[in-house]
């Protein structure tokens, strides 16, 4: 047991030390405190980096396992191996600047992907016929406001009618800037208030204990 | 026609929408672009800059952004070609982001122009607001080398350039995080800015140019070809437009007639 509580104890300790240096660094400009801060925050990026070769690290274990026990579905976790696996392999030996790793990018990775999401064209078409209903007053400002925008951004809005432009600016620079803006400034106070309990130790979900 | 055999069968929507995508490609209309004040505002503001300012063109997306801001990107950099401005290229929060500074260099052709002295790339940086602060704070301490291995001490443009201090703009051409970009090295170092965005997201910077954060922002694929339409530069987002005008449409047509059918089923139940 105290074990465990030494475990969570540390990092929370480290977690608020650095939390504090680097506010301390915002609100006061002494060379010292700067320099330990940018330090810190490199360090950061280093970890970051890390953290994306942990994601292929779990992904492999993952797939690697399936394919050993031969699980349902083994033939396309073999797949998924095999093209990360020679996607590493020549972005590391070759560089991501060789032809090879572009010509592996824009013939397999970039087709496939753009063609998925070139499919929600088609279902927001569907969409837009079978599902968008005025059922009730605010169904139907949304609708309204939805199509002035689109006549606003789309070029023949301003053929049919010179107006619409005009409209569709009103729709984004007032009601739109007026529910953006108070969701900006929720988000921000609920960052602060949530960067509070991180700093203060009151946020144990971090180190795999429950909040409080 | 009956509307409510389309509402059982999509297939129906399904092909008028691929006739659509499709044969403007083919067949191209030519449906006149009018120029918004909201981009041209982005331009006025690259004009303001003299030339040799230090720009930054960040380009953070991926794949699943290429149609929207690929064309945005190659346009800004046109332009700031054309005012001989020093270009910074840097992705701080898409990995796929390189490729695309590659590719957006290669459209515009870079052969007139000297690297290390014209233009530099340092490439990607994970991290996201830790990369961008440290990035901010200090660029040699970030990067000590750029994106093709090169030490930044043998780049003779990096010599003044240091921090944020020495921008004097920063293009963020991305799919996402512009918020993190605005409270990381906008807001504390008054770097002017600029926003490209898909035409999704711009509904949500729209609050940031109206504060003064931002001077403007290029909305989209409509907003990269009113670009193009600026600096004379034709691309492939005034290629788009005719396809865009008439899907907007039929799917705004397609609301519409929805609604009549639910109207109409309404009444007779």
């Amino acid at each position: 047991m105290g074990e465990i509580k030494m475990r969570r104890k540390v990092p929370m300790v480290i977690l608020s030390a650095a939390g504090v240096w680097i506010i301390i660094d915002y609100l006061i400009s002494y060379p010292v405190i700067q320099q330990v801060s940018l330090t810190l925050r490199n360090w950061s990026v280093i970890i970051a980096g890390f953290t994306l070769m942990l994601g292929a690290i779990s992904t492999s274990i993952l797939h690697g396992k399936k394919i050993i026990s031969k699980e349902q579905g083994w033939g396309y976790s073999s797949i998924l191996m095999l093209v990360l696996l020679s996607t590493l392999i020549i972005g590391i030996v070759l560089t991501p600047t060789h032809p090879a790793y572009e010509f592996l990018y824009f013939n397999a990775f970039f087709p496939m992907t753009t063609t998925t999401y070139s499919l929600l064209c088609f279902f927001i078409a569907s969409a837009a016929y079978r599902a968008f209903r005025t059922r009730n007053v605010d169904a139907t400002i949304l609708l309204v406001s939805a199509i002035l925008v689109m006549l606003r951004n789309a070029p023949i809005g301003q053929v049919i009618w010179s107006g619409f432009p005009a409209i569709g600016d009103w729709v984004m620079l007032v009601p739109n800037l007026a529910g953006k803006r108070g969701i900006i400034i929720g988000v921000a106070l609920g960052s602060i208030y949530t960067g509070i309990r991180v700093l203060s130790g009151y946020e144990k979900g971090l180190t795999g204990g429950g909040g409080e | 026609m009956d509307l409510r055999k389309v509402s059982k069968d999509p297939r129906i929507i399904y092909l008028i929408t691929f006739i659509l995508l499709g044969v403007p490609v083919l067949y191209p209309i030519g449906i006149p672009i009018p120029i918004s004040d909201i981009t041209r505002d982005v331009y006025n503001f690259i004009e303001t800059l003299p030339e040799g300012s230090v720009v930054v063109i960040g380009i953070d997306y991926g794949a699943v952004s290429v149609p929207e801001l690929q064309p945005q990107s190659e346009a800004l950099l046109e332009h700031a070609l054309m005012k001989n401005f020093k270009i910074l290229f840097i992705s701080l929060w898409n990995f796929e982001a390189p490729i695309y500074i590659e590719r957006t260099m290669k459209a515009v052709g870079m052969d007139d122009y000297e690297y290390g002295i014209d233009y530099v790339n340092l490439g990607y940086f994970p991290g996201e607001g830790r990369a961008m602060s440290s990035f901010a704070e200090d660029i040699h301490q970030l990067a000590k080398y750029d994106y093709y291995g090169t030490p930044i001490e043998q780049l003779q443009m990096m010599n003044d350039i240091t921090s944020a201090h020495d921008l004097n703009a920063y293009l963020s051409i991305a799919g996402s995080g512009h918020g993190q970009f605005i409270n990381m090295i906008q807001t504390p170092y008054n770097v002017p800015w600029i926003f490209g965005s898909e035409a999704v997201a711009a509904t949500g910077l729209i609050p940031y140019i109206a504060s003064g954060q931002a001077e403007g922002i290029i909305i989209g694929p409509r907003g990269a070809a009113e670009y193009e339409a600026i600096i004379g530069a034709i691309g492939s987002a005034t290629a788009q437009m005719d396809v865009q005008s008439l899907v907007h449409l039929m799917i705004i047509i397609a609301v519409i007639l929805g609604n009549i059918s639910y109207l109409m089923n309404k009444g007779e139940n």
